[in-house]
């Protein structure tokens, strides 16, 4: 896969599900931090589709047009882009990339711990649903970006400073 | 779907005024720092998507020196001194007398160096907000780090994306008349912070 966007680009922004089943289209999240991009694919169907999460959980009652920005709320509506557009939900498997901590320490306000949630509450958020998570690559304290690949659900992630590799 | 305003124009007017008295401030701050006058080239308030925030700084993938500063006291918020690599090092170089190109890489020193400027840069900007306001703010130990532009904004977004999926941001960008080093600072309040802060500020104030 090469990732000069040849194939049609669509870019998950923060909080942006997107869903596919277009053989041209390159699904990519970039420059996450403490945010996941989380990709599905269903290999039979070949539909694929993408979220970039922000936010562990939904509870805070703050009004939004972007339910994929929580993994509680992020992932059903993922699976659910994917069964309308014909997947099977058995055959759905999830690669996920991010949730790095960017700050090793501040006295502020600022959440430390907010990369970790979002990659534990999207963990059980998959498993909620039954859906195999196949790999990752999570943690740490460096910004990364995620493609996902609609015809041959390949997932390539870069880390800041390096080449991208495919996540297997 | 229709953007909603965060703020009135009227909240506008006197959250420009408060910005402008602190960007004046915090760039006479970071001038008797560096040893050199710097100039605000543009100071631009927006509100954007948080989608479209990254754009501010060349994309998301784009590779910045960051320090980030978060506001504590009577207010919460978020404050980030952005710099291309490249002029960070040139700032460096002018705050240790050396010639612009020595500075390659960031190591501890550098690093502490950086750390300085946005501490003098951010306690000058809250510095003059709380003279006019009379309210407590004070910011957090300066993080630097060198990573992708939506990477490092992430930190502020996600907090401000608890509540709101838009943001607002003042974005300026200055340098020196040679044009030797030229940056960006942002300031990203929560509404929490916008709310407390204008609430404060005396009805007199004047507008932007």
């Amino acid at each position: 896969m090469v990732i000069a966007c040849e194939q049609k680009c669509i870019m998950a922004g923060l909080g942006e599900v997107h869903v596919s089943d277009d053989p041209d289209v390159l699904l990519e999240c970039l420059g996450l931090g403490s945010c996941i991009g989380l990709c599905l694919f269903d290999p039979i169907a070949r539909v694929a589709g993408m979220a970039h999460i922000v936010l562990p959980e939904s509870n805070r009652g703050g009004s939004t047009n972007l339910p994929g920005k929580f993994a509680d709320t992020a992932v059903p509506m993922l699976i659910e882009g994917m069964l309308r557009k014909g997947a099977s939900r058995t055959r759905m498997v999830a690669k996920m990339a991010g949730g790095a901590q960017m700050l090793q320490a501040l006295s502020g306000g600022v959440d430390l711990d907010m990369g970790a949630r979002n990659i534990k509450m999207t963990i059980r958020a998959l498993d909620k649903d039954g859906i195999k998570l196949a790999a990752s690559d999570t943690g740490g304290s460096r910004g990364r970006s995620i493609w996902l690949e609609v015809s041959s659900g390949k997932v390539m992630v870069r880390v800041i400073g390096t080449t991208p590799v495919e996540l297997k | 779907m229709q953007q909603v305003s965060l703020l009135t124009k009227d909240e506008l007017s006197v959250w420009g005024w408060l910005v402008s008295k602190g960007i004046n401030n915090a760039m006479q701050g970071l001038s008797g720092m560096i040893g050199a006058e710097l100039v605000v080239t543009s100071l631009r308030m927006e509100q954007c998507s948080v989608q479209q925030a990254a754009d501010l700084l060349g994309g998301p993938e784009n590779m910045v020196l960051g320090i980030y500063l978060s506001v504590e006291g009577d207010a919460t918020g978020h404050l980030m001194l952005v710099h291309d690599p490249r002029m960070a090092y040139n700032l460096i170089d002018m705050q240790m007398g050396l010639p612009c190109g020595t500075t390659q890489q960031l190591d501890e020193m550098e690093r502490s160096i950086m750390g300085e400027m946005g501490n003098i840069t951010g306690s000058f900007f809250l510095n003059a907000l709380a003279d006019a306001t009379e309210m407590t703010l004070s910011i957090s130990p300066p993080a630097v780090m060198v990573d992708m532009a939506g990477a490092i904004l992430g930190i502020a977004l996600a907090d401000i994306m608890k509540e709101h999926d838009e943001v607002l941001v003042v974005r300026t960008t200055f340098g020196t008349a040679n044009q030797q080093v030229d940056g960006n600072f942002l300031v990203m309040p929560t509404m929490e912070f916008l709310k407390a802060i204008l609430k404060s500020t005396p009805s007199g104030a004047k507008s932007w």
